[in-house]
């Protein structure tokens, strides 16, 4: 199984948690990809508008080297600290770089407008969220709506959103959440 | 009245800021002169935040708009926020009221709902009082134009920011009503009917180009 890992979680996070969730990830994956946000520097989306255009990004970075491996991955997976109930500003800047992966067409799904998928691979989705210990009620479940939302905009295959909170076991909260997509091993 | 409108769009021709202009100049006829922290840019800068600390102490009310890239408001609007929080000691005692505009291309309300609801966690955060949001859907066509040479695409801009200039100024909510007549579809038609006819006039264009 492909399995591209798009992480602004860094050292600065529980160590033990970060580290754990790529060893999951790695257990479950033939072929992992990791692009961690800390220690990468990626351009922030110009929003020109040429990827709808063209369907090529203008910046020329890691980012534009990896979205060839997200079109046709199995596995795209998330990892954020949640803030504000959503990504952190980091992963956010990957995160408006995958606008390519839609087509300049539209189509309707589930009911609404979108951009038709350019690439005909289906992949799933797994968004892990480490929860604050001061975050807010209700950010847990926006976290939850956002992956479900990304999973629709990205035409994936499947979603599941893993939030992790506080001192839980990382490690088996992302198992169970790659268990309910049916790939754990 | 301190008024300050956040503009977070990274783009050059950008909606937001057609939008934050007819907001601005509604406001002003309210004897209101708003603050415009325009982010311009696809990141932040250290000054552009130290001038939105210093904004926000004084301000009465916030308006933060910005558009939706992919279910959240751009980099660069979330990236404020952030930096707001971090430096929120800075803010001393400010506690403006704050509401929120979040627009896409897409017409259906449903895709700006965890914007805002991401906006309204950061609100909370900060302690903040919140008046509510305003969503617009099928703001693309306006592609930075002035609303009032935007045609039909702002019909439903317009009249929502001229009642949200009152309601700013009289420091009130947005009422439901306002709410949703702002996040109706510009163009009454079914979803399959607007895609289709979106589809139909890129094909032309594309068409055009190719015989060019």
């Amino acid at each position: 199984m492909k399995t591209v890992l798009l992480t602004s979680l860094s050292a600065d996070h529980d160590p033990d948690a970060v580290s754990s969730i790529e060893r999951v990830l790695r257990d479950s994956a033939d072929d992992l990809r990791v692009l961690a946000l800390a220690d990468t520097a990626i351009g922030a989306c110009l929003a020109c508008g040429n990827c709808n255009a063209a369907g090529r990004c203008v910046l020329r970075d890691e980012m534009t080297e990896i979205l060839p491996e997200i079109a046709s991955c199995d596995l795209l997976v998330l990892a954020t600290s949640i803030v504000f109930g959503v990504h952190h500003p980091l992963l956010k800047l990957a995160v408006d770089r995958l606008m390519p992966l839609g087509g300049g067409r539209f189509a309707v799904r589930h009911g609404e407008m979108h951009h038709a998928p350019r690439h005909p691979k289906r992949f799933a989705l797994v968004g892990i969220g480490l929860l604050e210990a001061s975050a807010a009620p209700g950010e847990a479940d926006t976290f939850e709506r956002l992956i479900g939302r990304h999973a629709i905009n990205l035409a994936c295959s499947d979603h599941v959103a893993v939030v992790v909170r506080g001192d839980a076991d990382a490690k088996g909260a992302v198992r169970s959440g790659l268990a309910r997509l049916g790939v754990d091993r | 009245m301190n008024v300050v409108l956040f503009v977070g769009s990274p783009r050059a021709t950008s909606n937001t800021r057609s939008m934050a202009a007819f907001l601005s100049a509604r406001l002003a006829e309210r004897d209101i002169q708003p603050i415009v922290l325009d982010a311009k840019r696809p990141t932040l800068d250290e000054a552009f935040v130290t001038r939105s600390i210093d904004a926000i102490r004084d301000a009465d009310a916030l308006v933060l708009m910005a558009p939706v890239y992919l279910d959240l408001p751009p980099h660069v609007a979330l990236s404020w926020m952030h930096a707001i929080r971090e430096r929120r000691e800075g803010l001393g005692e400010a506690s403006p009221s704050v509401y929120a505009i979040s627009h896409s291309g897409y017409f259906e309300p449903i895709h700006k709902d965890v914007s805002i609801e991401a906006i309204r966690h950061f609100v909370r955060r900060m302690g903040w009082g919140w008046n509510g949001a305003l969503r617009f859907g099928g703001t693309s066509p306006i592609d930075g134009k002035p609303l009032e040479e935007a045609g039909p695409f702002s019909a439903k801009v317009r009249p929502a920011l001229v009642r949200l200039a009152d309601l700013i100024a009289k420091r009130r909510p947005i009422p439901i009503d306002l709410a949703r007549a702002a996040s109706r579809r510009p163009i009454p038609l079914p979803t399959r009917w607007i895609v289709w006819l979106m589809n139909a006039y890129l094909r032309s264009v594309s068409k055009r180009a190719t015989q060019r």
